[in-house]
């Protein structure tokens, strides 16, 4: 019953894509915070965080996407 | 299993397993008796005496802490995610006098996963260990008194239970997102500001780097225009003692020159005095002249008895006796009266002779001779030097030329010397100190320069924004992605709570269900299209407790976590239609479903139609051994 996993990728990808962010970081976001949630353990969950919302900004617009997405 | 808590002395096990397509475990319970207490039981277990509203002393059986030092736990054993979980907490106590609560230690937590301890150093990370399990604020949907549930219809709902039902939603990753990506966004802020801060130092930095630059440049122009100086001084200083030289040397023939004007005037008067002496010697030239022919005279006039001799032997012969008084021999006396006879009187050629004797013997011509010889030999030498002096006198001259005396030139060129001197001292030692500050300054200039190229520059701080925008950007695409997935979500578990709800309301006509609004108030959809808070409805305590029941169990059911449902006091004032549906729904609550009950809420009978879905059921009693104890027995199952 839950929100399955592609409904939550299906908000990501329109997320993403209306703030101009790179495909798939949302995800990672979530799985990140995913592997630490279950294993209990969130002390490093900022270092990795920080590293993946760096460069999460799309560089040529949403362009990128659309070829990420061929 | 619990060991000396609460009302359970020593150590009690109650099985609460489940057979296949039997999810109810029943456990009943007269009042005060422990119902309320094995509830606390599973949420001191998991979240400590904190989540119990009581301090764990309150938690310590009473007749354990009278006899003796001892420890109160509750271990729950639970398979989770497919892994065999057992969580102990428990406190040691010390023994206390009947009437007074004892003395306990800090609550340890004990976690093993398949029969291996996990490590839980400290208090958060044993939270956060439970929390990954059963949230603490989500076990609200799962642990509840019936009773206590209503406070799901009041109005507005607290931002507790907001947290709580977006937690169950399923968010929690991205609530946990949310709240790590501001921190980050937070963190960047500071580090950007930190950054323009020191930026803000480096430039003055630079500036300041720049000025050091500057200086060293114009302590360079200022040794170039010392060594232009110091080459000038030199020049000058150079110049000063070739003319010195020149000039001590003219000045050294001037004085020679002087001298031999002194010895030329010397020897003139010199001249003079022997020409003086000449004049004067003319007067003895005849003494000179003649002395040849008196010398002959004298000479002649020797042969004769002298003078002399005739008087002395006249004058002895005038006595018979010797001057020695013996008498004189004849013979004597005869030979000297001979002597006296033979030449009787004094002859002319005598007389010249003892005059010219005489005359030489007064006039010297030999020493006037020799005199005469030296004066004209050293007329000759005087001569002689007056011609070397006016020679030397007219070398001088030619190399003097005109000049009469340097000494005033050769003072004002030492002077000048001197002051030039005085300055080249003064530009060398300005240069050598302005050397010795050059060499500091371009070693300081060179480090604080490589320091300012090490740090950061324009480019760290553009990365920096660049890193902030990213992250703001994650930040509101995660809110945007909670607030759509909790749309989502509500709009679901608003379905799933409308169904249940028309399932157990007495009057399922009258309503079309439930709607959650954005602050997670509960409105009711009459028939008739109306749409009214619950809280505007003024529902009956049942009728409210009916409708949080839809809501927590549409909730439960939506975030599909695997955990018991335990209900506490299930049934409370519900009417008997009510009461009827609620109980056939508890089955499908949750996977397992533990009712705490007392005997007046539930009879066999109301029992009977979901006796097929209980595993076993338990009844909570005194212990008849110690009325302050009470023991488990089970009453069904195996």
């Amino acid at each position: 019953m839950r929100a399955s996993k592609e409904e939550i990728e299906k908000i990501f990808r329109k997320t993403e894509f209306e703030h101009n962010i790179k495909k798939g970081i949302l995800s990672e976001i979530y799985n990140a915070e995913a592997r630490v949630v279950f294993l209990g353990k969130r002390r490093n969950i900022i270092n990795a965080l920080r590293k993946i919302v760096q460069n999460a900004l799309k560089s040529g617009g949403n362009s990128e996407n659309k070829a990420a997405d061929a | 299993m619990l060991e000396n808590f609460r009302p359970f002395c020593s150590r009690h096990t109650i099985d609460l397993s489940i057979e296949k397509g039997r999810p109810v475990i029943l456990v009943k319970a007269l009042n005060d008796v422990g119902k309320t207490s094995l509830f606390k039981a599973i949420q001191f277990c998991l979240y400590g005496s904190k989540a119990t509203g009581e301090k764990a002393f309150r938690h310590v059986n009473r007749t354990a802490c009278t006899q003796n030092d001892g420890r109160t736990f509750v271990k729950l054993t639970f398979d989770h995610e497919e892994k065999l979980y057992e969580i102990t907490r428990s406190v040691e106590f010390k023994k206390s006098p009947p009437g007074s609560f004892p003395d306990t230690s800090d609550e340890v937590l004990e976690v093993r996963v398949d029969g291996i301890p996990v490590k839980l150093e400290s208090i958060r990370e044993q939270n956060e260990y439970i929390e990954a399990i059963l949230p603490e604020d989500a076990s609200q949907f799962f642990l509840f008194d019936g009773e206590d549930i209503q406070k799901y219809t009041r109005y507005p709902p607290g931002e507790h239970v907001k947290e709580a039902i977006e937690m169950v939603l399923g968010i929690r990753e991205l609530l946990n997102a949310r709240e790590d990506i501001e921190n980050i966004s937070r963190e960047l802020k500071h580090e950007l500001d930190d950054l323009l801060v020191e930026r803000s130092k480096h430039d003055q930095e630079a500036v300041a780097v720049d000025s050091l630059g500057r200086e060293i440049a114009d302590i360079r122009k200022r040794i170039e225009e010392l060594d232009t100086r110091i080459g000038q001084a030199r020049e000058n200083v150079k110049s000063c003692d070739e003319t010195l030289i020149k000039h001590v040397a003219i000045q050294a023939k001037i004085e020679s020159r002087k001298q031999a004007e002194q010895n030329r005037d010397l020897l003139k008067e010199q001249i003079k005095t022997n020409e003086n002496k000449i004049r004067e010697f003319n007067r003895h030239l005849g003494v000179i002249l003649v002395a040849p022919l008196l010398r002959e005279l004298s000479r002649l006039g020797r042969k004769s008895v002298p003078h002399w001799k005739r008087a002395a032997i006249g004058a002895v012969l005038q006595s018979d006796f010797c001057i020695c008084d013996r008498p004189i021999d004849p013979s004597i006396r005869e030979r000297f009266e001979r002597i006296l006879d033979k030449d009787l009187g004094v002859s002319s050629l005598q007389y010249l002779g003892d005059q010219a004797t005489e005359l030489l013997f007064d006039t010297q011509p030999d020493a006037l001779e020799k005199s005469l010889y030296e004066i004209l030999a050293q007329r000759r030498d005087l001569e002689s030097n007056l011609v070397l002096q006016e020679q030397t006198m007219a070398d001088l001259n030619k190399e003097i030329g005109g000049r009469e005396d340097l000494a005033a030139d050769i003072k004002a060129a030492a002077d000048t010397r001197q002051r030039a001197a005085a300055d080249l001292e003064k530009y060398m030692v300005e240069k050598q100190a302005k050397e010795m500050d050059l060499e500091t300054k371009s070693g300081e200039y060179g480090r604080r320069q490589a320091k300012l190229a090490e740090q950061f520059t324009d480019k760290d701080i553009e990365d920096k924004k660049a890193y902030l925008r990213s992250s703001d950007a994650c930040e509101t695409a995660v809110r945007e992605a909670i607030d759509e997935l909790v749309d989502k979500s509500k709009q679901k578990v608003a379905e799933l709570a409308s169904k249940v709800f028309l399932d157990l309301t007495n009057a399922p006509t009258l309503y079309q269900g439930i709607e959650i609004t954005d602050e997670y108030e509960l409105k009711i959809k009459t028939i008739g299209g109306t749409t009214r808070p619950v809280w505007d409805q003024s529902p009956s305590a049942g009728q409210s407790q009916i409708i949080a029941t839809a809501y927590i169990a549409a909730l439960n059911r939506y975030t599909a976590r695997e955990a018991p449902v335990i209900v506490d006091t299930p049934i409370g004032r519900l009417d008997p239609i009510h009461k009827k549906n609620l109980i056939e729904y508890y089955p499908e609550i949750g996977p397992q479903v533990i009712i705490l009950y007392q005997p007046s809420e539930l009879s066999s009978e109301d029992i009977e139609p979901i006796a097929k879905y209980v595993s076993s059921e338990w009844l909570l009693e005194r212990d008849p051994h110690n009325p302050d104890a009470s023991i488990f027995r089970r009453i069904k199952g195996r």
